[in-house]
């Protein structure tokens, strides 16, 4: 397409009107010279004219032709000159990108931070918050809250009561013991209602769903499996559907294989640390009611609605069904009417991290507001630089829009390779960041990007485009460019305008910087003053060990037997001091609430029973753990299972129930009718995290409230991870049929529930990191070309007399309003923004003033450090050396 | 006699290759080379060779005729004459082999 150029701009841009007067044009010169000829042959004019014509065909069919055709080569001559010029474009702009390779390096680098930043920050949100859930239309499925704890009988008036669903289903977490197929093994299983296949619009991809009837008891002894343990434990035989397995736990020794999910299917509300492997019908007692049923219900309801019903009109629905219940019992507590209701599934299960999340992704703004800045600097300093080169190609003849165009390239060749490199860094980050593990964020098991990733990549880029790139192109060529060239024209110096632009850049960048700065400086106290607080326990040098005994086998006292053989055994190994157990490992998020009556209070009126955190130990738990005992006794040999009753109750309890008399020798009854004596008080322990305060909480010895499943503490004078595989064994010696869900040093339990903020806290610091250092990068860059510009004044100014001192402190100067402003603005904008970061603070306040001192203090010097180095490297330059720099 | 498909785009390179000429001009020296012999259709002419135009084999300027008007003159670019002389010898190795199946034909006739 070469010849495109040689025929002109007017041939290229011919309009449509003159594209269809050529074609008239020439098909008239043909009909006429064919005319000519055929009337010197001897024809008469109509003669020849009507036989040119029949020689010639249909004229109008060819004009349309050649109409159609013409603007086809026309549209393609267009692009192709477009192209010409892009190439053009992009080879001069990567020989002077390589022709300065520290800039280049620089002004990829930058992008290359604040794009993958983002990227990497954009994929998490977009994979936690925005990416719909894997069920058909999503966007009707509902979760359905009471408001308050709840009984299966309520559950069920709810699930009734919900008419704008078309199906809804409870959703229960259970552990189940599997034997017989390899190992031992405690699998997750979820504890779902026949309709749950419906809501979720799924069905197995082999065997089938389940029916109505097994949600009876007795026919409840059904399973399907997930389709990852049926490849691992039953080698994808599709012949174990009808099968019995032992599965034992909620009702049953053995089940019958009735199908096997796809898949492709993603249980819904898993906690990644607990897998779902099988799903097992929810089955209740029948014959209760609201009021009778003490059976707590610690499932979701999981519902579908109908096509265009709203969220809105689902929770009415709640709400008019608790407002019911409360009718007929004093179940309902006032509040729990008000607070019922019911929300999206997608959002119920991002609402806590959303906001977090959105917090983050600003910050990463802020990030990449930085590093675009730092790019306009840089680009600014080096369009200073290449004004005589600019100057020389407008007097060649250089248009304005062209040397525009090939600046505005040069920034879209930086952008696009900066891109390209910043996308590769999000890659190589989220892989080495392992979110899931590291961060316990829901739905981060899949972070591969997505079409709205990539959109979002292509954003970022363009606006940091259009904001690094534009403008300095514009200040490069503003205003007359032939001054530059005259003689002389480097005493003068950098443009005033340019040095205005650089200062408010400087001014910006500090500003950011400093808001990302306090910010990990608040996460970095917060993160420091909850390490300090005290558990309540000596987590040190303790390894939590999780036995799941089948609660068939081991029901009742031979529960009991059991964990007192296997605590005997682990106390004579070696380096073990002491040895309890507790039925909920701490700090792993999960709860057992009762409600209890106190004697010598009276029952509420209109309101359901206070309710109190509630713990089976051993005797010894205590003692292993190093919990203070504040008044009466620990449990011990007394307590036998026929005994008085007996429990210990934790200081809150003690002090709520009964403050400043002894609570020891009172009554408590669980349920209100199940009644115990409290011979103990301990201290309170964080033991659903560090962060939150202690409740009230009941603990009664397993002799009495005989349970299977139990987490050993082993105290230990070693490293606690080096005992696990002696206690396997020892397990395995007394039973082989008892799987070890888990075995782990218990700090480390206590790490992970600090996962969450540890990531933030990371994600947080490191944006301060880089925006310090990009800040400083910005600075230096500004000062370096300011300084270098006024070595010319500095050496007039020393020749008349000045000092060294006096040329630097000058120099220095020059940065310190910019750097200044900055700082105040940055203040204020972290005083105003700060508030965001609310739900990861801990122990101190959103407008800590040490913190935004100690922030500023640190920016300022880096800021000081930054302008001062190239202030004195310039400012030590000979007086005659620098007159002569011209 | 019509034209055997495909023929007419390389009848029109071989007439550029003297040198540029007008749509008219092409027709008559087709028409005069062949003796006649030869029916093309002037609208298939230009059809064709804005078929060629596309293909970048022949270019398009304007310029001012023998009788002083204004005329599209075609030209073949460097890619067309390649294109003339690949095709020219491909048609003659075809020609030359119908040829050899009919001799015998003619000369018991």
């Amino acid at each position: 397409m070469g010849d495109g150029r040689l025929r002109g701009v007017r041939w290229l841009f011919r309009s449509r009107s003159e594209i269809a007067v050529d074609i008239d044009e020439e098909i008239a010169f043909h009909l006429e010279m064919r005319t000519g000829a055929l009337m010197r042959e001897g024809l008469t004019r109509p003669a020849a004219e009507a036989a040119a014509r029949r020689e010639f065909g249909d004229v109008g069919d060819l004009r349309r032709d050649l109409r159609r055709r013409d603007q086809r080569v026309q549209r393609r001559l267009r692009v192709a000159v477009w192209w010409d010029e892009l190439r053009q474009d992009v080879r001069i702009s990567t020989r002077s990108l390589l022709r300065t390779p520290g800039f280049t390096v620089a002004a990829l680098g930058t992008l290359a931070v604040g794009i993958g930043a983002a990227v990497a920050t954009f994929t998490v949100v977009n994979a936690v918050v925005l990416r719909p859930l894997p069920y058909e239309e999503p966007d009707r499925l509902v979760r359905l809250s009471p408001g308050q704890n709840f009984n299966i009988m309520m559950a069920e008036r709810l699930e009734a009561g919900a008419r704008t669903l078309s199906a809804v289903t409870g959703i229960g977490q259970w552990g189940l013991v599997l034997t017989g197929a390899g190992d031992a093994v405690q699998l997750g299983a979820q504890v779902v209602e026949p309709e749950f296949f419906a809501v979720f619009t799924v069905r197995p991809a082999h065997g089938r769903a389940f029916r109505e009837d097994e949600r009876e008891a007795a026919t409840s002894d059904v399973v399907v499996l997930s389709d990852a343990l049926w490849r691992a434990r039953f080698g994808g035989d599709p012949s174990v559907i009808g099968r019995r397995i032992d599965l034992d736990g909620y009702g049953h020794r053995s089940r019958e294989v009735i199908g096997v999910m796809p898949p492709d299917f993603a249980p819904p509300l898993e906690n990644p640390a607990h897998p779902v492997d099988l799903w097992i019908p929810l089955t209740y007692t029948g014959g209760r009611t609201v009021a009778t049923d003490s059976s707590w219900y610690v499932n979701n309801i999981v519902g579908r609605m109908h096509a265009g019903v709203q969220v809105s009109d689902a929770a009415r629905d709640v709400r008019a069904t608790m407002e019911r219940i409360r009718e007929e019992t004093s179940r309902v507590a006032e509040d729990a009417v008000r607070q019922s209701g019911a929300a999206g599934l997608l959002d119920s299960l991002v609402s806590d991290t959303r906001r977090m999340l959105w917090t983050v992704l600003g910050a990463v703004g802020l990030v990449v507001l930085l590093a675009s800045a730092n790019l306009a600097n840089l680009l600014l300093a080096r369009g200073e630089r290449r004004r005589e080169e600019l100057a020389a190609r407008a007097a060649l003849g250089g248009t304005r829009t062209r040397i525009v165009r090939e600046l505005v390239t040069e920034s879209g060749l930086l952008a696009g390779a900066g891109a390209v490199l910043g996308v590769l860094l999000a890659r190589t980050v989220l892989q080495l960041l392992r979110v899931t593990e590291s961060s316990g964020l829901p739905r981060t098991a899949d972070l591969s990007p997505d079409a709205r990733v990539l959109l979002f990549a292509i954003g970022v880029t363009c606006g940091s485009l259009l904001l690094f790139g534009l403008l300095p192109a514009l200040r490069a060529t503003a205003g007359d460019l032939r001054p530059a060239l005259g003689p002389g024209s480097r005493v003068r110096g950098q443009s005033r305008a340019g040095r205005r632009v650089g200062s408010l850049l400087i001014g910006a960048e500090v500003a950011l910087a400093m808001v990302l700065v306090t910010g990990a400086g608040l996460l970095i106290a917060s993160f420091r003053s909850l390490r300090s607080v005290d558990p309540g326990m000596d987590t040190r040098d303790v390894l939590a060990v999780t036995v799941a005994p089948s609660p068939t086998e081991y029901s009742d006292v031979r529960a009991v037997q059991f964990h007192d053989e296997l605590i005997a055994r682990l106390s004579q190994l070696p380096d073990v001091a002491t040895v309890g157990a507790i039925h909920l490992l701490p700090f792993s998020g999960g709860n057992w609430s009762f409600p209890y009556l106190a004697d010598g209070h009276a029952p509420p009126v209109n309101e359901p029973l206070p309710s109190a955190s509630f713990r089976v130990v051993t005797a010894s738990y205590f003692d292993a753990l190093d919990i203070r005992l504040i008044a009466g006794r620990a449990f011990d040999t007394r307590d036998v299972a026929d005994g008085a009753p007996v429990g210990i109750i934790n200081r809150s309890l003690a002090n709520e129930l009964w403050p400043d008399q002894d609570a020891v020798g009172r009554v408590i009854r669980l349920f209100g009718d199940s009644p115990f004596t409290v011979v103990g008080v301990v201290d309170d322990v964080r033991q659903h995290g560090l962060d939150t305060e202690p409740r009230p909480e009941i603990y009664r010895p397993l002799t009495q409230f005989r349970l299977a499943t139990m987490t050993l503490m082993l105290e230990t004078e070693r490293d606690p991870e080096a005992l696990a595989t002696l206690v396997r064994s020892v397990v395995r010696s007394i039973d082989d049929d008892v799987p070890v869900v888990e075995a782990r040093p218990l700090e480390e339990a206590l790490n992970q529930s600090l996962a969450q903020r540890r990531f933030f806290l990371g994600v947080l610091t490191t944006f301060g990191c880089v925006a310090l250092l990009l800040g400083a990068v910005g600075i230096y860059g500004v000062m370096t070309y300011t300084a270098s510009s006024r070595v010319h004044e500095f050496g007039v100014r020393m020749a008349l007399g000045a000092s060294d001192r006096d040329v630097l402190r000058s120099a220095v100067a020059a940065g310190f309003l910019p750097v200044g402003a900055g700082l105040a603005a940055g203040t204020a904008a972290a005083f105003a923004t700060s508030r965001l970061l609310d739900g990861l603070l801990y122990g101190v306040g959103p407008h800590d003033p040490a913190i935004l001192g100690t922030a500023a203090l640190v920016l300022g010097g880096v800021a000081a450090a930054a302008s001062w180095i190239p202030a004195r490297r310039f400012s030590r330059v000979e007086p005659m050396t620098a007159l002569r720099a011209d | 006699m019509d034209l055997i498909k495909g023929t007419l785009d390389m009848l029109i390179l071989r007439t550029l290759a003297w040198e540029p000429m007008h749509g008219y001009g092409i027709s008559q020296w087709i028409r005069e080379r062949t003796s006649g012999a030869l029916h093309v259709q002037d609208a298939a002419l230009y059809q064709a060779l804005r078929r060629l135009e596309e293909r970048d084999l022949v270019a398009a300027e304007w310029g001012v005729s023998e009788n002083n008007r204004r005329a599209r003159y075609y030209r073949l670019t460097s890619s067309g004459r390649k294109t003339l002389t690949r095709e020219a010898s491909e048609w003659r190795r075809y020609a030359a082999a119908v040829f050899q199946v009919l001799e015998p034909l003619e000369r018991g006739a």
